[in-house]
């Protein structure tokens, strides 16, 4: 018997159906005429409206709650991540405004993938059984194997395509495996029930392989060492205003769906998931920023970079999935994450203007006499993914570490604050080239002034996070809630 | 409970084994002719190499082909259960539809179906 779900609440998957329209709207114009600003214009309006509903589902209580049964869970978290995908879409819209990998006259799929893959993204965050987070997981992913894949003739740019597409699709195999072996145990696809049925009795070999597979497929999303290979090679090929978007809203996403995972569907009687998850967090912190050092290319930098801060984000989705920390952690890091991680690859565009080794530490030299400002912005970014006080980074890896000494992960919070002065080593060795070095010849960076708002917008989000910490954690953690790093 | 299929595996196996085993009892030894090697013993004589290069048309056509095709394998089992909940089921249709004609549109007005 058909029936429909009772208490269908579409303010709750408002924002997904806006951006979807967007999407087909951004489409079908761009058959009609094939121009760049129309599509971008389309993206940012669609956005701007998925905004509004993003919002209200985080500010009014009255929109949290599950809808569609149980498959689509509206809450504090959910609600944040999917504004913090919004925000990086549109900072990766105004990114691109001017660059050519949207200007291709004859190619306007760019924006409606963006905004699918956004799409997907916030499905994901929202997923409330493994069947929402499968399909958001594909939409987002189809969508940024393509636009990784953005410049062809050039041969990274082919590579970062086929390298991340097969070996996305492998490890989406990994993850779909997973979730039967796991309904093979639990009978279940939603996390609710299937946290239940493992904390019932103690889990047969069959629930903890579907876990593993599970956690080695979204691992490979976040980039968890030693699935993170493709990362810097990805990051490289594709064009910078496209490994803006992916490396944070793919992020975004996928943390967003680890951490439900790990709060709801790996109860706390079942430790050997937690423990998997943090030698994963381990090795992640040692590899992400030992490879960071070793890099002379900005791109290939964040892109150890961006292994490294998974290692802190796993630290608290580890925590928070003990129920010893709250979600919020996370959710608070991923925006700040996006505002900072963002800019940063929003500066190197502008530097390194589509020359494949425009991005070498050399093309940074000078750049602080010659271009202050972006040099200023620059500055601040790499000095918040460092984790400098008072930016916004330094309050998510404290609270990622302090969220690990809660949950009682001394030594692998020990090795966070370690991982994080190397850390500091290969972030300033590029400020210092911008203002110490002198400039080798006369520095031009892309004329566009959407790209320098999206720069700005993302400076004073850092800014901004660092300065009103509470207020960003209250919104998310609910009225009245107040960051505290010291107990 | 699976005694039957269990049965069927066996017959199955049997007589696959049984067919091989029979013709290579009883069978011509000989040397093969050159036809008997060809692809089509019987049919039109075979002309170059399978591995060349198609119009990618071929692909787009036959990927439409199975989307749409999908699109109506769907729809059974939505009409035999359609009076359950009339209202609820046709507007899932009906945004599955629009999704699909989006899709559609995009793709002639992006000129997969032009043949030049």
């Amino acid at each position: 018997m058909i029936v429909p779900p009772d208490g269908l609440v579409l303010g709750g998957i408002a924002p997904a159906l806006t951006l979807l329209v967007a999407a087909a709207t951004a489409l079908i114009l761009g058959t009609v005429r094939a121009d760049a600003r129309q599509g971008g214009a389309v993206a940012l309006l669609g956005l701007a409206a998925a905004a509004v509903f993003a919002v209200r589902n985080l500010v009014d209580p009255g929109a949290h709650g599950a809808t569609f049964g149980v498959q689509w869970v509206v809450d504090g978290a959910s609600a944040g991540l999917a504004v913090a995908i919004l925000v990086g879409t549109f900072l990766a819209v105004l990114l691109s405004w001017d660059a050519p990998v949207a200007r291709v006259g004859d190619r306007p799929e760019f924006h409606p993938l963006l905004l699918l893959a956004a799409t997907g993204g916030i499905a994901m965050v929202h997923a409330g059984d493994f069947v929402v987070l499968l399909l958001g997981l594909e939409i987002l992913s189809l969508s940024v194997y393509a636009l990784s894949a953005w410049r062809t003739g050039v041969r990274e740019g082919e590579e970062a395509g086929m390298k991340y597409f097969l070996l996305g699709a492998f490890a989406s195999a990994i993850l779909i495996y997973g979730v039967a072996l796991t309904y093979g145990a639990t009978g279940a696809f939603d996390f609710a029930s299937i946290g239940a049925a493992l904390a019932a009795g103690a889990p047969g070999p069959l629930a903890l392989l579907g876990g593993a597979f599970v956690l080695v497929g979204l691992g490979f999303k976040v980039s968890f060492a030693p699935f993170h290979q493709w990362a810097p090679d990805v990051y490289t090929g594709a064009p910078t205003p496209v490994t803006a978007f992916m490396s944070v809203v793919v992020k975004v996403a996928a943390f967003g769906a680890l951490l439900r995972v790990a709060s709801e569907a790996w109860p706390a009687t079942v430790p050997s998931l937690d423990l998997m998850l943090a030698i994963l967090v381990a090795l992640t912190l040692v590899v992400g920023n030992l490879g960071a050092l070793l890099q002379s290319g900005a791109k290939r930098m964040l892109g150890y970079s961006a292994v490294a801060h998974a290692g802190y984000l796993g630290l608290a989705v580890l925590a928070a999935g003990q129920g010893l920390a709250s979600p919020t952690t996370v959710v608070w890091y991923l925006l700040a994450y996006t505002f900072m991680n963002l800019g940063a690859f929003a500066v190197t565009h502008l530097v390194m203007h589509d020359d494949p080794q425009g991005d070498r530490i050399e093309a940074w030299q000078g750049l602080g006499a010659r271009k202050p400002g972006l040099a200023i912005a620059m500055t601040l970014f790499l000095f918040s993914l460092a984790g400098f006080p008072p930016l916004a980074g330094f309050f998510g890896k404290a609270l990622a570490v302090r969220a690990a000494f809660d949950a009682g992960w001394s030594s692998l919070a020990v090795l966070a604050l370690l991982a994080a002065v190397v850390a500091v080593v290969y972030y300033t060795r590029f400020v210092f080239a911008m203002w110490f070095a002198r400039a080798p010849r006369a520095i031009e960076v892309a004329p566009s002034d959407a790209a320098r708002w999206a720069v700005g917008l993302a400076a004073a989000g850092t800014v901004a996070m660092g300065l009103f910490p509470d207020v960003w954690y209250a919104l998310v953690e609910g009225a009245g809630a107040a960051l505290a790093l010291v107990p | 409970m699976y005694t039957a299929l269990f049965m069927l595996f066996l017959a199955a196996g049997f007589i696959g084994v049984a067919a091989l085993a029979i013709t290579f009892v009883t069978g011509p030894k000989k040397t093969p002719q050159t036809a008997t090697l060809e692809a089509y013993e019987a049919g039109i004589p075979a002309a170059g190499d399978a591995r060349e290069r198609f119009p990618i048309h071929f692909y787009l056509v036959a990927m439409l082909f199975i989307i749409f095709d999908l699109e109506t394998a769907f729809f059974y089992p939505l009409a035999i259960r359609f009076q359950e909940a009339p209202q609820y089921l046709f507007w899932n249709a009906l945004v599955f539809v629009a999704i699909l004609g989006v899709g559609y549109v995009y793709v002639l007005r992006r000129g997969v179906l032009d043949w030049r």
